[in-house]
């Protein structure tokens, strides 16, 4: 309790407590008082009543002290805030730009971040999303139906296995005489609801899918069909089957893997097509698995394809293409939504967007933070004089260091508000860009929040740390004198950021122009067919027995220049069929088609003939020329393959899109069976023609379903990403430069200002008007040369990656870098030169007139 | 202008009343006495802060003194300011405790 020279000692832990919590002011003092009465009792009642005293006292302290010390920061704080409202008030134009410029990259980054989040939280209701396995298998991940449960019964840790029977195109139901199109009706074992998180609003999922001919519907798809009706129990009529509605789940999200309108039950599609579920041959089936809690992958996975492989290699149903293709492996679910092969008609996500994106989101914040930075710096000639007059009176460097960034966090405060009004403005606008709703509820959720209250209050220290140890660097004699403060450094800085906005908005620039390029590309590029002016429509059943009739029907209208049918649906979509020549075998492309298709589509024959009507009978093939010279052939015509007699050879045009190569195809010969109706129509009165077609179908068979796509269009729509990419640049880089500019904006005026009185000097010395905006100018286009010099290589690069996504593509053409360049250099010459002009036309009489 | 909080006054006046001798230690000893229960060092000091920041209160340094660990006691008189505050708070109660009589507040 006594040191050594027999001194009470204060009890040191109850002593710092109090040094931190008690404002500097009144520290010593208090202190002072804490010890005067602290060693009076230890000499009065001995040390250890003291100490407890010294003990209570310092509790029962601490709410007052703390209560005081947090008064007095805050009350700091609400000056701090009146000084910024004052310069606002004085600089109105300069904080307006300021602010603007921070809350639009943050509109963009805010954007960005919840594209991406969205992306990457796909899938996130699933509660087993780590542990639902799919087979892959190589083949479009189709397995044969059987494989599901061989597996069960060999694996004893397989929980429950789900099989999907994916298929294309849209089913007709009807309901009281009314027909709906439901996409996406897919059969589904019953397990689907134990295995997959999907929520049931009505009905028992347990039993749902149990029996033959029941169907679950989505929330929407319901009451699209019932309306307010309970739809439990009603009937539904598909393809001459009655299936009875058994639960009603919700509307799957947009961001989960396997989307779906309705589910079938899966003994329906045994008793519609008995066999096809006990098939060994057929790669109809995607098949998921269920996993315990505790399962370890790799081994799992190296169990399951080795027993897979000893199973199906020995079975001679399989073709030996088949054989050779299929390539056994367990993917996880969680990791299908980003993967390229996954199969079936599953939506997924861009691994590869998602960075670019992220990348831009991080671009653009930062030039939104450079700009603030640059701008905050650039008042220093205003806040000058401000910074001497308060060390004049006393302030530290600290104080004002602390009073420049409470600044700017405020300024990022208001930034994030405008942002976040904007953000709900603009909402519907964004999602109409990317074409999808994005889950708001990932950024407006109380931990995002706050993040969001932290990043701001970040990105103001960000920000405000340059400018705030800059302008309180200043030295009061000479900012009070009138010596501007030409802090070189500091110059340099801010060039230095420029030049990075620039390179980054260049980048951007080159980016849209090249993606814009491509795309043009795209669709100008001869296809080797006209795929303009033909609409392709689906036939019913019964329609399609009057298929003769109905061409008969539709050639006699003026406007219909010729009609073809054949099993093409779009562009996108394949099947393939192993062919054998000459004892080699590959996999073809094959169109089913009758002998007008090849000039309804506009093909051309470079070598035999077309199919003649009647006589080729199912037995006569049209090649390519790439499976022509992919088999090697010398004279085709005559030849035979796989049983059939090449009768001509059709010059490649592109089937499918232009990310890949134009692979062997080939026609074969088909009259009656082809689903698809080709019609070439002329260009005049086409609403007129289409409305004949559909009186000409509902004529043959009442009540058919007419729904008709242009070919061009269905091409287009192959390149869906791309047009939304190219889109997104566009509108990236036009919100990149404006930031850029309105700091360029600011710099000049800050510059022009700062040289006021040289323009002065120079005008009163003879200089015209021409030579004083050369002035100003002039080191401006210095940075956007060099900020090019920067950005081509980035762009090079990165847009030849890009690029590569395609079979057929432009090259990178150097004038792309320079037109982007020049572009970024007339905007940037256009903000600072209507500055510049407005400082070189003012009298030299108004600048001078205080010298 | 604002009026002075019920601590605030109780301290001011126990300045005005210590005359030479108020200093933190006697400053809290005047006011237990007065009103009756302990008040914390603390409790003393945030408000005589704030009054000090309100330039009612001036600081005068004394000697440095052993027991406070070679701090000096610092001595507080009231300003000018700090007099007419007081006086106009004297004002605002008497002229509220008027209309208030005894007999309401069972004290006679």
């Amino acid at each position: 309790m006594k040191n050594r020279e027999g001194q009470v000692k204060l009890p040191r832990i109850a002593n710092w407590i109090l040094r931190r919590t008690i404002s500097k002011k009144v520290r010593d003092e208090a202190l002072g008082d804490f010890d005067e009465i602290y060693f009076g009792m230890a000499e009065e009642n001995g040390p250890l009543q003291a100490k407890f005293w010294y003990w209570g006292q310092v509790l029962e302290s601490l709410p007052s002290f703390l209560y005081d010390s947090v008064y007095w920061r805050l009350s700091m704080l609400k000056n701090y805030l009146k000084i910024t409202l004052r310069s606002i008030q004085k600089n109105k134009i300069h904080y307006f730009i300021n602010i603007t410029g921070l809350s639009i990259g943050l509109v963009v980054f805010i954007f960005i971040t919840s594209y991406v989040l969205n992306e990457v939280n796909h899938d996130g209701f699933h509660e087993n999303k780590n542990r639902i396995y799919q087979i892959g298998t190589g083949w479009h991940n189709g397995t044969p139906g059987p494989m599901a449960e061989l597996l069960k019964s060999q694996f004893p840790e397989i929980l429950s296995t789900v099989r999907f029977r994916f298929n294309y195109g849209e089913k007709n139901f009807k309901y009281q005489g009314k027909n709906y199109k439901i996409e996406r009706a897919y059969f589904v074992d019953p397990a689907v609801f134990g295995v997959f998180s999907f929520p049931v609003l009505q009905g028992n999922p347990e039993t749902a899918l149990g029996s033959p001919f029941s169907i679950v519907l989505t929330k929407s798809e319901a009451e699209k069909i019932f309306g307010n009706q309970d739809p439990i129990g009603k009937v539904l009529h598909v393809e001459g089957q009655d299936l009875e509605v058994k639960a009603v789940i919700d509307d799957v999200p947009q961001n989960s893997t396997i989307q779906f309108r309705a589910l079938i039950s899966f003994q329906t599609l045994d008793r519609i097509s008995p066999g096809l579920i006990n098939n060994v041959n057929s790669m109809l089936f995607q098949t998921y698995l269920l996993f315990p809690e505790n399962h370890d992958p790799a081994e799992i996975e190296l169990k399951l394809s080795q027993f897979l492989y000893s199973q199906y290699d020995g079975y001679d149903q399989w073709s030996q293409s088949l054989r050779d293709r299929v390539k056994f492996s367990l993917r996880v679910f969680e990791s299908l939504y980003f993967d390229r092969d996954r199969g079936g008609s599953m939506i997924h996500g861009n691994i590869q967007n998602v960075y670019i994106f992220s990348a831009v989101a991080l671009f653009v914040l930062c030039i939104a933070v450079i700009n603030f930075i640059n701008l905050s710096t650039a008042t220093a000639s205003v806040r000058a004089k401000e910074v001497g007059m308060r060390k004049v009176l006393g302030s530290s460097r600290a104080q004002l260091l602390k009073q420049f960034l409470s600044e700017s966090v405020f300024l990022v405060f208001g930034g994030t508000l405008l942002a976040c009004i904007l953000v709900n403005l603009l909402r519907s606008r964004f999602f109409e860009l990317i074409g999808k709703r994005i889950e708001f509820a990932y950024i407006f959720n109380p931990a995002v929040l706050f993040l969001f209250v932290v990043c701001a209050v970040f990105i103001g220290l960000i920000s405000g740390i340059y400018p705030a140890l800059y302008l309180s660097s200043f030295q009061a004699a000479n900012v009070l004198h009138g010596r501007s403060q030409k802090g070189s450094k500091g110059g340099l800085f801010r060039k230095a950021l420029i030049i990075v906005q620039f390179t980054v908005s260049i980048v951007l620039i080159a980016g849209t122009l090249m993606v814009g390029r491509q795309m043009n590309y795209i669709r100008n590029r001869d296809l080797g067919f006209d795929k303009n002016q033909v609409l392709w429509f689906d036939m019913s059943d019964s329609l399609r027995k009057k298929t003769e009739v109905l061409k008969t029907k539709l050639r006699e209208h003026p406007n219909i220049q010729s009609v073809a049918t054949s099993n093409y649906t779009k562009p996108g979509v394949r099947s393939m069929w192993g062919q054998t020549w000459n004892e080699k075998k590959m996999d073809i492309d094959v169109f089913l088609a009758d002998p007008d298709y090849i000039e309804t589509m506009g093909l051309e024959i470079v070598e035999g003939r077309n199919f003649l009507k009647g006589s080729d009978r199912n037995r006569a093939y049209i090649l390519n020329e790439s499976a022509v010279q992919e088999f090697g052939m010398d004279s085709p015509v005559g030849q035979t393959v796989s049983r059939n007699t090449i009768v001509g050879v059709v010059k490649d045009f592109h089937f499918r899109s232009l990310h890949h190569e134009i692979g062997p195809l080939l026609l074969a010969y088909q009259m009656d069976a082809n689903p698809i109706v080709n019609v070439r129509l002329s260009t005049q009165n086409v609403g007129q023609v289409i409305a004949f077609i559909r009186e000409t179908c509902n004529e043959l068979v009442p009540g058919s379903p007419f729904e008709y796509h242009f070919f061009d269009e269905s091409f287009e729509a192959l390149y869906q990403r791309e047009l939304k990419f190219e889109k997104l640049f566009f509108f990236f880089s036009a919100f990149a430069i404006s930031i850029a500019c309105l700091g360029l904006f600011g710099l000049a005026s800050f510059m022009a200002e700062q040289r006021t009185k040289e323009i002065g000097i120079r005008k009163v010395l003879g200089a015209s008007v021409g030579s004083v905006v050369m002035l100003l100018t002039r080191e401006f286009t210095k940075w956007v040369v060099l900020a090019n010099v920067i950005a081509w290589p980035i762009a090079y690069f990165a847009m030849t990656r890009w690029l590569q996504n395609f079979a057929y593509r432009i090259s990178t053409e150097f004038w792309v870098f320079v037109v982007s360049g020049l572009i970024a250099l007339v905007i940037a010459l256009l903000t600072v030169g209507a500055k510049a002009i407005k400082a070189a036309v003012s009298n030299p009489a108004d600048s001078l007139r205080y010298e | 202008m604002h009026l002075l909080s019920r601590a605030e006054e109780i301290i001011l006046m126990a300045i005005v009343n210590l005359k030479d001798n108020a200093y933190g230690i006697a400053i809290r000893q005047y006011v237990s006495k007065a009103t009756g229960f302990k008040w914390s060092i603390g409790a003393v000091y945030a408000p005589l802060h704030r009054l000090e920041e309100k330039r009612y209160v001036a600081a005068v340094k004394g000697k440095p003194i052993k027991e406070r660990g070679g701090r000096s006691r610092i001595y507080y008189q009231v300003t000018q300011e700090g007099r007419e505050a007081l006086l106009k708070l004297k004002h605002v109660n008497e002229n509220l405790w008027k209309k208030v009589r005894a007999v309401e507040l069972k004290e006679v």
